[in-house]
């Protein structure tokens, strides 16, 4: 199951923000990586 | 408050404490009126309200940014497409 983000600012004065996928790194990689898969999710 | 009032909690010398507020003053989230020999310094919410308004938005866009990847991956994952092959086919670890 995925979980909710996870925010935090860590001592070095970054936000850290934690989500966990119920997918294999792979695919996430890939979904970061390949531009026809990126576009689907990070645009603002 | 004062420095000393300030200070009680802590176990810092009273240096280090002033070095602290210098430093929370510079940052205008205390200000520091003067008072004879001693500073009374008062908390300034604003800046931490922007701190927090700042962390707000972006955390706000990061959950939108995960939410949108998390039904791509699902898409991804799901058995087949109307074309019959798995679409997240790729080398696992």
């Amino acid at each position: 199951m995925t979980t909710k983000n996870e925010t935090s600012v860590n001592t070095e004065g970054e936000l850290e923000i934690t989500r966990v996928f119920d997918a294999p790194r792979s695919l996430v990689w890939r979904c970061w990586t390949e531009a026809e898969l990126l576009k689907q999710w990070f645009g603002p | 408050m004062g420095v000393m009032e300030l200070a009680a909690p802590f176990t810092l010398s009273l240096p280090a404490i002033s070095k602290h507020l210098k430093v929370l003053e510079r940052a205008k989230l205390i200000s520091r009126g003067r008072e004879a020999q001693w500073r009374p310094c008062t908390l300034e919410p604003r800046p931490l309200k922007e701190v927090a308004d700042w962390i707000e938005r972006y955390r706000e866009l990061w959950e939108e940014r995960f939410e949108r990847l998390d039904a791509v991956l699902r898409e991804l994952q799901e058995p087949n497409d109307s074309k019959g092959r798995t679409k997240g086919n790729d080398n696992e670890e």
